[in-house]
Formats: C-alpha cells, sequence, structure tokens
C-alpha cells in the first residue's frame, strides 16, 4: 500500500465532499481555514455547518494552520492528535483561535466517520 | 491564619514565593512562576553580601502585585539596619521586578547584591507527583540576557531575564555590584520573561515595566470596572462588606481569559493547581455568581459548549455529549502522557451544564445564546440517557475508561476515598452517586422550559417532563433508606445503597427531586450534630466508619457545597436552616480575613472556636469565592421569574439589614433591601 501524502490526503477529501451528509455534531461549524504544508502547498477549506470546500489556494482564511507533511499526514490518519501536536509545538496556528478548536472537533469527527 | 506563601497571579500566570519574595522550589514546596501548568521558574533567590535578607512585612497590593520589604541581617535578634530593601513585583508575561535599596546611614556602602536564577520547566502535574524530565535543560548569555530553556523534540519553553541596572550576567543568574552614597538608593528593573510559551510569538516584555509603582491600565481598569459592575452590598456587619468585596476581588483575579473566546471571562478553579479551564468548577461558580455577573456563565458556557465530547476515546474518557472535566497545557499533556486535552472525566458537569444554561436565561433573558447552544444541549442531554448511564438502569453512573491516568471519582467528591459505606469499606464500581441523578432531575426540568419557551419543541418538552417524572419517582424509593431516613449517598456496582450520612443530600434539595414527604427528615439530618459542625454542613456525619475532621470528603466543611445547600433549603421552605447555614460560613469567612478557603476541618464549632484550614486546601478558590454570593442570593431570597426579580428575604435578627442594590438582569437593574427578622437561637 503506498504510503499517503498531504496531497493524495487533500484530493481524496476533495473527492469524499461529493457524497458526504451533515453531522449534527459538526452543526453551525463554519469559517475559512487555509492549511500551509511545509514544502507541500497550500489547501483552503470553506467550512459550512461541517462540509467543506476545499481548494489548492493561498488564499486569505480566518484560521491559518502550518505543520510538515508527516505530521499532516499523522493528524489526518488520526495517529497524531491536533491539539497536542500544537501543543508539542509540531503545529502552528495562527488567527481565529475559536475556529481552531473547531477544526479540532472537525478532524475528530471526520476521521471517525471515514473509519 | 498567615500563609508562608505569597501568591500573585494574573490569568494562568502566577508566581508563588515565601515572604521574602525568593522562589525555591522543592518537592514540598509548590514555588515557582507558573504559566499555562508550566514553571518557568524555579529558583529566583536574592542575596546582599552573601546573606539572604530578613523579612519586615509583605504587603499585597492587589491580587497581581505585591512588595516585600526587608533588611539584610544574620540573625534573628532585630537591630536597627542600615539599609533597606525593597521588592516590587507585578505579574503578567512573566514578571517584572524593581528591585531597590536605600542606605540610611551618613556614609557611602557598597554592597554585592546577587539574584539567583534556574528553572526546571516542570509541568504541574510534574510538581505535583515529583516526575522527572524526559527532555533537555539549557542555558546560554545572549547579550544582556539570561535564557533558561527547555526543549523535548520540537516542545521549546524559554524564559528571558534581562535588566536595566549594570549587572554581571552569568549562567546561574545576576550580580550587582553597588554603590550607596550617604542616604542614597539604588535602582534596577529587572524583567522575567515567559518567552517561549508554545502559543504565539516569542514575548519579549512582561506585562509591567519598569518604574511601576501601581497597577498598570488594563488589569487594574478590568477590576475597577468589574467592581463597578457589581451590585452594591449596604450592611451593618463590616465582616460581611469585607468578605464581599474580597468575593469580587478573588473573582476577578480567577477570571481565565480563553484563547477560543475573545473578550470573555470564566472562572479557572483556583491557585496554585487548577489555574485552568475545569468543567465543574467553571459552572458551580458562574451559578453562584449569576446576581452578580453574567460574563462568567455566557462565557463558561460558551466555551465548554465549544469543547464538548464528540467522539468516543477512551484516553480521555470522551463521549459524545459530555461536557469536559479539565484542559491542561502543559508538556505531559503535549505528550499525551496525561489525557487533559481536554479531559472528560466528570459525571456532572453535562447535567450542570444544562443547569446553567436554564438559569442564565432566567436571569439575563439572552434566547440568543440559548438558541446557539440548542446542538450542544440536546446533546448533552443524550449524554445522560446513552452514555451516562452505562448500564440503562435509569440512573447515571461512571467508572474510568482510562485505567491509568484518569480519574477514579468523577463526582465532585473526587478523592479516592469518598464513596464508601457507612462501616467505611469502598464502594464498587461503577457508581452512581445521588447528587448526579438530583442533577439530571433539575437539568431535565429545566430543559423542559427551555424547550417550550425557547426551542419550540413542545413534544422534546413534553417528553422531558415525563422523563424527570419518572426518575423522581424512582430516585425516591431506590436511594431512600427507610431505617435510617435519609437517601443514600449512592447505588454501588452491585446496586447496593452506599449508607453512609453525607452532604450529598443537601444536593438533592437544591435539585428538588426530593419529595415533600422526606424533605424534613433530609433537613433534620443536615442541621444535625452528625452534620452540622456549628460552622456548617460536614462532607460526612460525625460517627460514619470513614468520618475524618480532616478527610478531604469525609469530614470537612467546604463553603462552596454549603452554598448549594443553603439553596436548596430555601428551596423547599427552610428558611430559618438556610439563614442558619449561611450564618455559619459567612461568621467563619471572618477568620480567614473574608476569603474563604476550599475547606476546613469539621472539628465541632463548640470545641474550636474558630474554624480550622484544610493543610492543603488551594485559595483562593472559585467556588468558595463565590460561596458567600451565592448565600447573599440565598438570604434575600432572590429568584428570577418571569421578566422579574423576586425579592423575599429570610434572613437572621443578627443581620438587622442587608441591602444590595443595582442587581444586573433581565430587568435592567433593580435593588433588594432586607430586614433580618429570623431568630437563630444562638
Amino acid at each position: 500500500m503506498p504510503t499517503d501524502t498531504a496531497r493524495s490526503i487533500m484530493q481524496e477529501a476533495q473527492r469524499r465532499r461529493q457524497d458526504r451528509s451533515p453531522d449534527p455534531r459538526l452543526q453551525g461549524m463554519s469559517g475559512s481555514y487555509r492549511f500551509d504544508i511545509e514544502g507541500v502547498g497550500s489547501w483552503r477549506f470553506e467550512v459550512r455547518d461541517g462540509i467543506a470546500t476545499i481548494t489548492e489556494s493561498t488564499g486569505q482564511a480566518d484560521c491559518v494552520v502550518r505543520c510538515d507533511e508527516p505530521d499532516f499526514v499523522r493528524i489526518a490518519q488520526g495517529q497524531q492528535n491536533l491539539l497536542t501536536a500544537f501543543l508539542q509545538g509540531r503545529v502552528q496556528i495562527d488567527g481565529d483561535y475559536a475556529l481552531a478548536q473547531r477544526l479540532y472537533g472537525f478532524v475528530r469527527v471526520t476521521r471517525e466517520r471515514a473509519a | 491564619m498567615a500563609d508562608s506563601n505569597i501568591s500573585i497571579l494574573e490569568g494562568n500566570t502566577f508566581v508563588v514565593s515565601d515572604r521574602r519574595g525568593d522562589v525555591d522550589a522543592s518537592p514540598t514546596d509548590t514555588h515557582g512562576l507558573f504559566h499555562n501548568d508550566t514553571r518557568f521558574l524555579s529558583r529566583w533567590i536574592l542575596t546582599v553580601d552573601g546573606q539572604r535578607p530578613n523579612v519586615l512585612s509583605v504587603d499585597s497590593l492587589n491580587y497581581f502585585a505585591t512588595q516585600f520589604f526587608l533588611v539584610p541581617g544574620t540573625g534573628t535578634v532585630y537591630v536597627d539596619s542600615p539599609l533597606s530593601i525593597v521588592r516590587q513585583r507585578a505579574v503578567g508575561q512573566g514578571f517584572h521586578e524593581d528591585l531597590t535599596i536605600l542606605n540610611h546611614t551618613a556614609e557611602a556602602k557598597d554592597v554585592d547584591v546577587r539574584l539567583e536564577a534556574d528553572c526546571d520547566f516542570a509541568d504541574l502535574f510534574e510538581v505535583k507527583d515529583a516526575l522527572a524530565k524526559k527532555g533537555e535543560r539549557y542555558r546560554r548569555l545572549e547579550e544582556h540576557r539570561l535564557v533558561l530553556g527547555y526543549r523535548r523534540e520540537r516542545f521549546v519553553r524559554e524564559t528571558w531575564i534581562t535588566t536595566d541596572a549594570a549587572a554581571a550576567v552569568d549562567d546561574r543568574g545576576l550580580g550587582f555590584r553597588v554603590h550607596l552614597e550617604p542616604h542614597g538608593t539604588w535602582k534596577a528593573g529587572i524583567d522575567v520573561v515567559t518567552a517561549r510559551t508554545g502559543i504565539g510569538a516569542v514575548t519579549t516584555r512582561p506585562k509591567y515595566a519598569h518604574g511601576d509603582d501601581a497597577p498598570r491600565p488594563n488589569m487594574a481598569a478590568s477590576l475597577e470596572a468589574w467592581l463597578a459592575e457589581a451590585p452594591k452590598l449596604v450592611t451593618s456587619w463590616p465582616q460581611l462588606a469585607q468578605t464581599y468585596r474580597r468575593s469580587l476581588v478573588d473573582l476577578a483575579a480567577l477570571r481565565f481569559f480563553p484563547l477560543v473566546a475573545p473578550g470573555g471571562a470564566l472562572p479557572a478553579a483556583g491557585l496554585p493547581w487548577f489555574m485552568t479551564v475545569f468543567g465543574r468548577d467553571s459552572l458551580f461558580t458562574s451559578l453562584q455568581a449569576l446576581p452578580f455577573s453574567h460574563e462568567l456563565a455566557r462565557t463558561t458556557l460558551t466555551v465548554l459548549g465549544m469543547r464538548q465530547g464528540l467522539i468516543r476515546d477512551d484516553f480521555r474518557d470522551e463521549e459524545p455529549g459530555r461536557i469536559m472535566h479539565e484542559l491542561r497545557g502543559g508538556e505531559l499533556t503535549a505528550f499525551e502522557e496525561r489525557p487533559h486535552s481536554p479531559y472528560f472525566g466528570t459525571a456532572d458537569a453535562t447535567q450542570l451544564f444544562l443547569i446553567l444554561l436554564d438559569e442564565y436565561e432566567r436571569w439575563t433573558g439572552d434566547a440568543d445564546l440559548v438558541r446557539s447552544l440548542e446542538p450542544q444541549a440536546r446533546a448533552a442531554l443524550r449524554w445522560i440517557d446513552e452514555w451516562g448511564d452505562r448500564d440503562h438502569d435509569g440512573y447515571v453512573e461512571y467508572e474510568r475508561r482510562n485505567t491509568s491516568t484518569g480519574l477514579e471519582n468523577q463526582c465532585w467528591k473526587d478523592s479516592w476515598n469518598s464513596i464508601v459505606f457507612a462501616d467505611g469499606t469502598l464502594a464498587p464500581m461503577p457508581r452512581a452517586t445521588c447528587e448526579l441523578q438530583g442533577y439530571a432531575y433539575d437539568a431535565k426540568q429545566r430543559c423542559a422550559r427551555l424547550a417550550r419557551e425557547l426551542w419550540n419543541d413542545p413534544a422534546m418538552a413534553e417528553r422531558l417532563t415525563r422523563e424527570a417524572a419518572d426518575l423522581k419517582r424512582r430516585f425516591n424509593t431506590d436511594f431512600w433508606i427507610p431505617e435510617r431516613g435519609f437517601f443514600a449517598l449512592a447505588l454501588d456496582g452491585k446496586k447496593r445503597k452506599v449508607d453512609s450520612l453525607t452532604s450529598n443530600i443537601g444536593h438533592l434539595l437544591w435539585s428538588g427531586i426530593v419529595d415533600e414527604d422526606k424533605a424534613r427528615a433530609c433537613v433534620d439530618h443536615l442541621l444535625g450534630d452528625g452534620l452540622f459542625s456549628g460552622w456548617g454542613i460536614r462532607t460526612m456525619a460525625e460517627g460514619e466508619g470513614a468520618y475524618n475532621p480532616i478527610g478531604y470528603h469525609v469530614g470537612t466543611v467546604w463553603p462552596f457545597e454549603n452554598s448549594f445547600i443553603a439553596w436548596g433549603l430555601r428551596r423547599y421552605g427552610y428558611r430559618k436552616e438556610a439563614a442558619q447555614v449561611a450564618m455559619g460560613i459567612l461568621e467563619a469567612a471572618a477568620y480567614f480575613d473574608g476569603r474563604l478557603p476550599e475547606a476546613f476541618a469539621g472539628y465541632r464549632r463548640a470545641e474550636t472556636r474558630f474554624p480550622v484550614e484544610y493543610p492543603t486546601a488551594c485559595s483562593p478558590q472559585a467556588w468558595s469565592t463565590g460561596a458567600p454570593l451565592l448565600f447573599l442570593r440565598t438570604l434575600l431570597g432572590l429568584e428570577p421569574v418571569g421578566g422579574r426579580l423576586l425579592v423575599d428575604p429570610a434572613m437572621p435578627k443578627t443581620l438587622e439589614q442587608l441591602e444590595l442594590l443595582d442587581i444586573p438582569g433581565r430587568w435592567g437593574r433593580v435593588d433588594a433591601i432586607g430586614r433580618g427578622r429570623i431568630d437563630l437561637g444562638v
């Protein structure tokens, strides 16, 4: 099985978005995020009630998350908790911390649904 | 009741020192500069000519600044000192210290002054449990700056120390060769900065600058605004006025400004161990403070709703809909050696969240917040039925899933030996303590109102009302111990009644789950010799197998708990008894200069004559700080009904007249005035 990359995870997330129904646990979660993956690229998430529209973009966002590719992959695959990654210094967050907190929930719920 | 340690704090940054101002951490001494659950300075010792000065006095200017008056000396017999030393310190992003030395003689003096500095960068959990570090400490000298640091992988924390005076900076601290002219003065400003905290950019300066001899703008202004916004208390009892002001100031000091709710404040639990968000503590304190401040409740509801459990995660004892217990930001949490990111092991915060939501709306009329939190409220209600009731017997019970670092006892009495039978034996898990059922009953009753009036869901309202009534009916049978005339502390894992007589029955009155025909018996127990010490209601009654007057949850008196029990006594119409409990604790507060500790010993008042502080009690502690506020509400009989505030005082004659002016609420601001008419007979 090939190792996932940040790009492949983003592409998969873009594809899955088509068949995703809203999760009540993410009701009211709305805002814009940008993931800057070091040496790979930037993706912008426009989230409405927990459903994200994802584009590869360096556009402005309310909350910006920066990390390297291995950490991103581990977070996306549920091997690393986003909040503890932040506390460890593996992830930098700029902008709206309330949105960052909601992102923490978004990642966990999305991961659980994908499992 | 002098404290040998001096604490100043701002948010989740605080300094604990001795009365000289020195920080000298040891396994038994919790000294240090702490920020976000990490110690950023563990050693900060002043010497003058190689000697540690003696203390003349300490003046705590306010909660974030203090000053220490010292003299050089080698012995215990005081002789007129040629020098005075003053350390003025203000905390915020580290701390700033102004060091001043005055020469009182007509001769010039030369002295060597030194400040020794070091840091272990201990996580608060490591301080409590004396654990070893896994990363690497380092220190380096930069231009005029001593850097103390710690690194574990990419977890980096640094403290920066600088001075504006001529100094020899070495890797162990700062040295000053001081020349004092006759009657001269020497000054140095020293910055100790929590520079790399893991959150945000590097901080280069502490909040307070050199030369500050008074509180600086924003905290001082916000404190003044806080006090100005609070209702005014008029009383002929000076100690009550002192306690009221102390409570307001301490509550201001314990405000925690979470990054996830900009501009809002919620109460952190207490100094020194609990300067963080705690579900239960923040909820109880917000309830106590509602007649005086709405901000704490609003932020508490917002933040706890935002951090509500979403998935099942056994490491964190997280479950969908569960309200969190505790959030930490130190190294052990970061590396998942502790589960506090956040930890969810509490069986009562979810119900209390719902109770506060309703009570908040009744006071404020803030329907927008209550509507915005409807999804969280529904999830919390589902948690009560689907996750809180683990074995589907109709009661909330708890047993940790994280068996290594999770909490065993997930009720407010969270020490290991608190849930015991009358013979002193521990009750096996899972435990359904009685107050959890009371809170669940109250939460459903209150949410039925919200569903009917704000969520436009009459069917839900009807269902919740029906479920609450069913719970009350079953509870009054299943938990009642007819031969002893009170409710069991809990049902244990084998559904046996845990038959100790405890204060928990008072919580049941507050929640309203007690049948009217059983209330009198409960009240008689609460005010009887077994539970009532004369100062307050003990956590466990004298005569029970595990009773210990200095046992943390098995005999001590907790002011916060008494404040809710008094509220419960009023709910059932026991006006005199409520006043008796309120007066006992308020009279005790006078012995603590108005600052109620977390707990005090359960010794009989008639024997000790003064309340004996529990040895390791936290102080200030948020819900103890909130207790006098709730007692005032209870004494004045303040109840929001519809859009109005009802005032129905039930006060002892000794209070004469009590006025609480400008009480904020959905009615604007109103005054409550009561006259003491009850003869307590003491």
